[in-house]
Formats: C-alpha cells, sequence, structure tokens
C-alpha cells in the first residue's frame, strides 16, 4: 500500500470512530402509582399523544412511535396509535379524546365504543405529553469551496432538553393507575477542520427508551 | 416525430431556458391534492333515510390563495369529499343514497353539504409550531318534496406540528386531513342533538329512536 494513502486511512478510521461516539445524555425517569397494575397475554396497551388544542407542546409523531415500538414486547402488546384512533373513530379525535380519567366510565358507557374495545382487547391507555427542545447553543461554523477544494472551519455545540409525561389510564378499573415522566438532557458538539465532525447527544432517544422501560416495569408490576 | 421537436431538442440553451422555468415553478408554488382514506364513525345510526347531494362544487373544491413571500398555494381537498362522506354515510345513518342535485326523492330528506370557506396557516405566518387549516361546512337541509328547511353550520379545524413534516405541502395535507376528520367527528357525535337537524328529522316523521344496523350501499 502506497504511503499516500495512510492519512486517508487515519482519517477515514477517525471518521467512523467519531460517528459512534455519541454526546453525554443524563436521563431521569420517575413515577407515581396510583393503584395496582398487571396484564395477561390477550390484553392490550396503546400510547396516544395528546393532540387536544390548544397545546403548544404537542408531543412528536416520532416519539409516539418510538415508545411503543419499545414498549411492545412478550408480554406488553401494544395497538399503533393510528389503528387505534381509526378503529375508535370519533371519540379519540383532537377535540373529542378525554382529558381526564373521570371522563372513562361516561365514555365506556357508549355500547358500541365498548364492544369495540373489548374487540381489541385494551386494558390500557398512555397518553403522552412532552417535547424536546433545544435550549441552548453556541459557537460558529465557517464552509468554503473553491475549485482547488473545500471545507469547514469552527465549533458548534448545543444542548437539548427532552420532558415527557405519560398518564396511564387502567380501562378495566375505569381510573387513572399513574403517572411516569421521563427527562433528559444531553449537549451535542460538531468540531470543524476541514471536515465537519458531529458528535450527537440522543436526548429524544434516551427519554423514549428510558419511558418505555419504565411503562413496561409499570405494567406488568414486575 | 416532428422536426420542430428535433430542432428545439438540439438546442442547449432551449434546454436551459427550460429547466429555469421548471425549477423557479417548482419553488413558487404549493399544491396540496388529499388523497385519504377516513374511518366510518363509531355511532349508532339513525333510523333516518338520507339522500346526500354531492355537488360539483364541493367535489372539485380547490382553495387558492397567494401568500407574500411563500408563493401560491393550492389546496384540493374536493377529491376525498366523496370518500369521506361514504364512510360518514354508513356510520351515521342506517341507509343512504348519492345524488348530484337537490330534487324529490324517496329517502326522509336531503342534506347538501357546502364547503363555505377554508383558511390556512404556515408556521412562518403564525410563528408557532404549526400548520393550521380551518374550513366552515354548511348542510343545507330539505324536505323530501326538495323544499330547504334550514342549514346547520359546522366549523372544522386541523392542525399539523411542523416537527413531524418536512415541508409545507405536507404539513398542510395532514392538517387538512385532520380538518376533515374533524368534521366527520363532530357530524356524527352531535347529529341527534343538533336542533335544526331535529327539526329536520321531525318534519321527515322520522323516529327518534335509533337503530344498531349500519349503511346500505349507495
Amino acid at each position: 500500500m502506497s504511503h499516500h494513502l495512510y492519512p486517508l486511512l487515519k482519517l477515514s478510521i477517525l471518521t467512523t470512530a467519531v460517528l459512534f461516539i455519541g454526546g453525554c445524555v443524563t436521563a431521569t425517569v420517575q413515577e407515581v402509582r396510583e393503584r395496582a397494575t398487571g396484564i395477561v397475554g390477550s390484553e392490550t396497551v396503546v400510547v396516544l399523544g395528546r393532540r387536544s388544542r390548544p397545546s403548544n407542546d404537542e408531543t412528536e409523531i416520532d416519539f409516539i412511535r418510538c415508545v411503543a415500538d419499545n414498549l411492545d414486547s412478550d408480554s406488553v402488546n401494544v395497538i399503533t396509535e393510528q389503528n387505534f384512533v381509526d378503529a375508535t373513530f370519533p371519540w379519540f379525535e383532537p377535540r373529542t379524546a378525554p382529558i381526564n380519567a373521570n371522563e372513562l366510565p361516561a365514555l365506556l358507557d357508549e355500547p358500541l365504543l365498548a364492544e369495540r374495545l373489548e374487540q381489541l382487547g385494551l386494558r390500557y391507555v398512555v397518553w403522552v405529553q412532552g417535547k424536546t427542545e433545544r435550549v441552548s447553543q453556541a459557537g460558529s461554523m465557517t464552509c468554503g469551496m473553491s475549485p482547488g477544494g473545500g471545507g469547514c472551519f469552527g465549533f458548534l455545540t448545543w444542548e437539548n432538553d427532552a420532558s415527557y409525561e405519560a398518564s396511564v389510564w387502567d380501562t378495566q378499573e375505569q381510573k387513572a393507575a399513574g403517572r411516569l415522566s421521563s427527562d433528559a438532557a444531553g449537549t451535542s458538539y460538531m468540531p470543524a477542520l476541514v471536515l465537519p465532525i458531529p458528535i450527537i447527544a440522543r436526548v429524544q432517544k434516551n427519554a423514549c427508551i428510558g419511558l418505555a422501560n419504565q411503562l413496561q416495569e409499570f405494567i406488568t408490576n414486575i | 416525430m416532428n422536426n420542430s421537436w428535433l430542432s428545439f431538442s438540439r438546442q442547449p440553451r432551449q434546454w436551459l431556458i427550460l429547466a429555469a422555468f421548471v425549477i423557479s415553478s417548482g419553488c413558487a408554488s404549493n399544491r396540496i391534492e388529499l388523497n385519504s382514506d377516513f374511518p366510518a364513525p363509531l355511532v349508532t345510526a339513525s333510523a333516518m333515510r338520507v339522500s346526500i347531494v354531492l355537488s360539483p362544487e364541493l367535489t372539485n373544491y380547490v382553495h387558492e390563495e397567494s401568500v407574500a413571500r411563500r408563493g401560491d398555494y393550492s389546496i384540493n381537498v374536493g377529491t376525498v369529499q366523496k370518500r369521506l362522506f361514504q364512510r360518514l354515510a354508513e356510520g351515521v345513518f342506517s341507509s343512504y343514497e348519492f345524488t348530484a342535485e337537490v330534487g324529490s326523492t324517496d329517502a326522509d330528506g336531503s342534506l347538501l353539504p357546502v364547503i363555505a370557506e377554508l383558511q390556512f396557516a404556515t408556521p412562518a405566518q403564525t410563528r408557532t409550531d404549526y400548520y393550521e387549516v380551518w374550513m366552515r361546512y354548511r348542510f343545507d337541509l330539505y324536505d323530501r318534496g326538495g323544499a330547504k328547511v334550514g342549514s346547520w353550520d359546522l366549523p372544522a379545524y386541523g392542525k399539523a406540528n411542523q416537527a413531524n413534516y418536512s415541508n409545507d405541502n405536507e404539513g398542510l395535507n395532514a392538517a387538512a386531513i385532520a380538518a376533515c376528520r374533524d368534521m366527520a367527528a363532530m357530524f356524527s357525535l352531535n347529529f341527534a342533538n343538533e336542533p335544526k337537524l331535529s327539526q329536520w328529522l321531525q318534519a321527515a316523521n322520522v323516529d327518534t329512536v335509533l337503530e344498531n344496523s349500519t349503511g346500505s350501499s349507495p
């Protein structure tokens, strides 16, 4: 191998290594249990985002999907949000969905809805609120291009903060079962010396996995 | 292939002008054409047999608007109206049919949906996170002889978080579909309680007893 290739090889190894390095994230998960929970094989859970108006912190669809995917397991069967709201239309639309758990008994008195929920095997409704936002950023980066080549120079940093809360409603007991919260914060960096190298703190992903794991423990009560 | 096309295709300058035109027109206009299915409402069906009048004004409804520094917007909501009202009727009425104009009918009465107004907003305009669509539906109510007996205004609202969509077209499409669903939801839940509709039901001599049967095909 030619000696000219060594710097390129080193650079590609360094880039690959950096891509696998993430920024640091600190995550906290808390729960408040209001009653005993448990789930059997045929029962299901749905994770829904709060879409009622007015709401300035509507939860990202990706986050709801992430929690549902991570919660779905051998012990907990999860129905997707879209399938659930379509199957129960028009009872869980933004303007018609129940706001508090004390609205559950009246809702479950609707005969066709109750029958549909029984078909779905629905046991728990998990309402998720919150979002991830960028709370601060600093630094600068300049990129240029010339006939001889191009590149960037500078340093960027930003901090993301994720804060989510999940309320768990038990449709069998027709009451709230408890609340869980997942908070995560992390700083991402992007140094650039010719090539920008992003070191991303996966804040939302950490909050999602933390919440899904805690929900699984909460629901299965193990 | 004719000679004029051959002479055009050999002129690089004309290709450049054509490319510039396509690129510039693509940036300046946002064309949204809804294409979605809707769920049938899970409500107890009314015993009323209804004729639903889907006028060309409804099924061809396109909202066009120019927004300063953002370009032209065209939102075609007419394409989904037939599907929307078919699903709505499947859940809300025990028997229904579709017609194109108001007239005498064998049904208990006729319902003419009209989109009276549509407004939209993008996050760039409102400085919020949301694409928003407001629609005002009006339902003109006719007896079986084709005489108008009243109207019911139903506002509908849909929003879509910009965090979930990559551009104006996707965001407004999602908000407009949400507004259509909102109309169907509010119609199906308020149909039995709305005073003007109650009068219409009484005029049609329809018993207020509701059936559990589902709709017949149009």
